[in-house]
């Protein structure tokens, strides 16, 4: 509060105030504001005597009163849009960037809004193009992009290439481009306009050609070829713009796959729709576009409407018409935009070669073949991410019918849904389990993925490769539905039929082709997909037959191709699988013959293992987290049959066991939620042994480092199965543990809480045995609830 | 929207649960009229700004029967979220720049003050609020509330002229602590 000596008049001449005395600086504010400017010093001087600091206040308040901000006039969401760039022209129409002041605005493309500019120094003028980036659009992602984009292109020196001048931020930070301001016509207003011979269309697109063949010389792959983006001069020089989307090739000669790339769908090539990798054969691809709208002035693709689907569809599934050219010419149309890149022309030269021999009367490289045969087939291949697309983009639009090619945002929408679809269905198995409280959205996407698939088999024809990929996709789709070492939405039955789907098509075509080593390993890979699911289902023999059909399979094909990393990898699973099918029907039937003979194939495994070189990056990963679950599997054999025959020297082995598998998995990134759910596993079963070996304050520690683990992945995903039985059968073992200390209210306590679990996960998967038993053997604890669980005395005080 | 009517009633009657539910239906219509409305004008806008967000508060607005002290009560929240809700924005877009910065944006020639500080001004707000009320409240309706003075008298039970003062001097007092 101010201090003494202030003089202020009594509060308030306002006799409605109901919400007290009035600041004093509010009413020397209010009473000076009814005086001229002139008059302030005198009656501050008067009205605040020394106090200094009031004065100043009121002073400031007065000044600011005097000089409004503008945003004061409206309302706070208007002046939030005006900060946000809307109507971005009359932001910088009055502006100037460095040296240049802007003319005019000229268009807004891609992501950014362009202006004509001058640049006018004493020594000459100049005129330029600006590209700013809306502040609306000022994501990290497109000022990325927006940067690219000034590397590249000043990069790029070619008389058919608008060059990069020069380059800043706007006051407001925003980055923008100089370039060359071209005059001249976009390519098809061009052909309209001036209506050029075919042999002067030609000569335009052999030099675009050029300019695209120069541009890959140097790395740099354009994305986004279309009319729009070339310009022709009035000298019939025509310019390529807007490097926005390019990206620089790497070392390789190959991008990474665009993320979101904004591109303008009926120009796209199949690769680029469909989020694939590209390279310079998209180029091609878009060139060959062009050349079509150049010779034919149609639009590329007649869509029905303008939904992202449709046109995607049609780049997919559809040829370009080519009716009404030279054959020839249709024929270098269809070669540059075949749906496969690896079917195109090599580089924008040879297709602008083909154009000059064409040109010049002599034979062209190109033949019509089987090209719109291939293009269905390309589609059937792709249906899948099509089909995904669909769905995505039809759930999204909830009704409402979004246009890609008006709504930047829904494209990114688009895309981004688009990559989620991939992820779910096509990526790592890993990455599903990363992606926690998933499981309804996957439940509806696998369903439609399913039918999908099924219509994809029915016509897919004798081509092995695609008859592979089908397999492959219901192997992983038979997984996402019901295998129980991932997160799985726990229908089994639908689990065993789609991979079964799998083998059907697998097996033909492994007999025909017996020589090649992938079909073998995918054979593989089926039964040893189907051992474990049957091994959790109470089909013991079924299981052991897949699992040992596996290891055969891999051992005949190791007879007929040298084996590599891979399938050695796979070679130790289905080995593994074998040895933990035999511990487990052992287990069931109490034969320790069974215990030996799971114990061999482990051993088996372990040696196919230890012959693997360690190698790098995923493949390392597999191999330790191979190491990880075989040593488990040991222990957990070990401890069965401990349990069989009592002898206390098999819990000893098992913990031994145990311990080099917790040593594996330490090896793996602790990030990972799947790792840090095996390291629990692990625990626990340590857990479980040292209880068994009557070290029961150890297994207590073990059981309370793994529960919190367990507990953050069941709240995490409420329908996760494998986390529900994870947490169920931690309870459960400790309380058996309790139960052989002798503890009965521990052991009753934790014994109860698994049961509800158990029938959660019963409930979704009934035929899921493990759960059933130890449902049965915690029931067996249970007793009445009256007394109330002592949770916290801990036996490890015993 | 059209059961606001309908809980604004129950808001009355002071069931705590109504006022919950009328809260976050009324956040989810705020927040997409504002998203629409953003969206459209940053589209390179053919629409009005001011029709839109006319357009905007009609729709809040035309709860016609409910008596004044309901609606007062309404339109102070919608006020309070919307200013929440800007200044929420605001900071996220801050988050942006200050990496877009970060970004290489050497030649930047030192900022303007066309724009309103909306973090500084949310803070600025919170103090006037201890200093002045009244003054602060007028703010919040006028300016995130985008209500009129004579809508701020009626809800506030003052006259306009009082409006108008406060307004003034909450205007001049926030101007001068974020510029200060």
């Amino acid at each position: 509060m101010e201090g003494p000596g202030c003089k202020v008049q009594s509060p308030d001449d306002d006799s409605e105030s109901s919400l007290g005395r009035q600041h004093p600086a509010q009413e020397l504010f209010h009473r000076a504001a009814a005086l001229t400017a002139e008059q302030w010093p005198g009656f501050l001087d008067r009205a605040c005597g020394g106090n200094a600091a009031l004065r100043l206040r009121v002073e400031r308040m007065l000044a600011a009163d005097g000089k409004p901000n503008p945003d004061w006039q409206v309302s706070a969401l208007e002046a939030f849009a005006r900060r946000d760039g809307g109507e971005p022209e009359m932001d910088y129409a009055v502006r100037s960037f460095g040296r240049y002041r802007v003319l005019k605005r000229i268009g807004s493309g891609g992501m950014g809004v362009v202006y004509k500019a001058v640049r006018e120094d004493d020594q000459y003028r100049q005129t330029v193009a600006i590209k700013i980036l809306p502040c609306g659009l000022d994501t990290p992602d497109s000022v990325q992009r927006f940067r690219h984009e000034r590397q590249v292109l000043a990069n790029l020196v070619h008389p058919s290439i608008a060059r990069l001048l020069d380059g800043g931020a706007t006051d407001d930070g925003l980055p923008y481009l100089v370039m060359d301001f071209v005059e001249g016509l976009p390519l098809d207003t061009f052909v309209k306009q001036t209506a050029p011979s075919m042999a002067d269309r030609l000569r335009l697109f052999q030099r675009v050609c050029d300019a695209v063949q120069f541009a890959h010389r140097n790395l740099v792959v354009h994305c986004d070829i279309k009319p729009a983006n070339i310009l022709v001069e009035s000298d019939g020089t025509p310019k390529l713009l807007d490097f926005g989307i390019s990206q620089l090739l790497d070392e390789g000669h190959l991008s990474r796959t665009a993320t979101a790339p904004l591109m303008t769908p009926e120009y796209a090539s199949p690769e680029q729709v469909l989020g694939k990798p590209l390279t310079t054969a998209t180029d091609v691809y878009s060139l060959g576009v062009l050349l079509n709208v150049l010779l034919t002035a149609r639009r590329p693709y007649q869509t029905d409407g303008e939904r992202p689907v449709d046109v995607t569809r049609a780049v997919c599934e559809r040829g370009l018409d080519t009716s009404g050219l030279p054959e020839d010419l249709g024929n270098i149309i269809a070669m540059a935009t075949r749906k496969e890149p690896e079917r195109r022309y090599s580089s924008a030269e040879q297709l602008s070669a083909d154009v000059a021999r064409y040109v010049a009367h002599r034979p062209v490289l190109a033949r019509r073949d089987t090209f719109l045969y291939r293009a269905r087939k390309y589609a059937r291949r792709n249906a899948l991410a099509l089909a995904l697309v669909f769905l995505a983009v039809t759930a999204a639009g909830s009704g409402v019918t979004v246009s890609l090619l008006q709504s930047r945002r829904a494209a990114r929408r688009f895309d981004e849904i688009r990559g989620l679809s991939h992820y779910l269905i096509f990526d790592t198995y890993d990455g599903m389990a990363s992606l926690p409280g998933s499981t309804p959205l996957r439940k509806a996407v696998v369903g439609q993925a399913r039918q999908y698939l099924d219509r994809l088999a029915r016509d897919a024809g004798d081509d092995p490769s695609l008859a592979a990929d089908i397999a492959d996709s219901y192997v992983r789709l038979g997984m996402i539905l019901g295998y129980p070492y991932i997160q799985n939405l726990g229908d089994t039955p639908a689990a065993l039929a789609s991979i079964e789907k799998a083998r059907a098509i697998l097996e033909p075509l492994a007999r025909k082709f017996p020589r090649r080593a992938t079909i073998a390993a995918s054979l593989a890979t089926v039964y040893r997909r189907r051992a474990i699911i049957l091994s959790r289902e109470d089909r013991a023999d079924e299981s052991i037959a897949a699992a040992r059909q596996a290891v055969a399979i891999l051992e005949r094909s190791k007879q007929s191709a040298p084996i590599d990393s891979q399938r050695s990898l796979e070679l130790a699973r289905a080995q593994l699988t074998a040895g933990a099918v035999e511990e487990w029907r052992a287990t069931e039937q109490r034969r320790t013959p069974g215990f030996e003979a799971g114990l061999l194939w482990m051993r088996k495994c372990i040696a196919t293992l230890e012959a693997v070189p360690p190698g790098a990056g995923t493949e390392s990963a597999d191999r330790v987290t191979l190491i990880a679950m075989v040593y488990q599997n040991v222990s957990d054999t070990q401890r069965n049959w401990g349990e069989v025959t009592g002898d206390p020297r098999h819990y000893e082995a098992a913990l031994l066991a145990s311990g080099k598998s917790l040593a594996a998995w330490r090896k793996l990134p602790a990030d990972d939620v799947r790792v840090r759910r095996d390291v629990a596993d692990c625990v626990t079963s340590m857990g479980r042994v040292m209880g068994l070996l009557g070290r029961y304050a150890d297994a207590e520690q073990s059981y309370q480092e793994a529960l919190p683990e367990f507990e953050r992945l069941v709240a995490a995903d409420r329908d996760n199965l494998e986390a529900k039985q994870d947490l169920a059968n931690l309870c459960n073992y400790r309380g058996e543990t309790f139960a052989r200390a002798g503890r009965k209210a521990e052991a009753a306590h934790w014994s109860n809480r698994s049961i509800p679990m158990y029938e959660s996960v019963l409930q979704h998967d009934p035929r899921n045995r493990e759960s059933a038993e130890l449902l049965e053997k915690a029931k067996a604890r249970k007793v009445a609830p009256a007394q109330p669980a002592p949770v916290k005395h801990s036996i490890g005080r015993q | 929207m059209a059961d606001i009517t309908a809980l604004l009633q129950q808001w009355r009657t002071g069931d705590q649960a109504a006022v919950d539910r009328v809260c976050s239906e009324l956040y989810k219509e705020l927040h997409g009229m504002a998203a629409r409305y953003l969206y459209a004008e940053r589209g390179g806008g053919t629409l009005q700004a001011t029709a839109l967000v006319h357009d905007v508060y009609l729709r809040l607005r035309s709860i016609r029967d409910i008596d004044w002290e309901a609606r007062g009560q309404f339109l102070a929240v919608v006020a309070r979220m919307m200013r929440n809700m800007l200044v929420d924005a605001a900071r996220k877009r801050a988050v942006r720049e200050r990496g877009a910065v970060e970004l290489e944006l050497a030649a930047k020639l030192g900022r303007t003050d066309d724009f309103l500080d909306f973090m500084a001004l949310d803070v600025a707000l919170d103090k006037l609020v201890t200093e002045s009320p009244r003054s602060a409240r007028v703010v919040e309706l006028r300016f995130f509330g985008g209500l009129d003075v004579k809508e701020c008298a009626e809800i506030m039970q003052v006259s306009l002229s009082t409006v108008e003062r406060e307004w003034r001097y909450g205007r001049a007092w926030l101007q001068s602590a974020i510029t200060g």
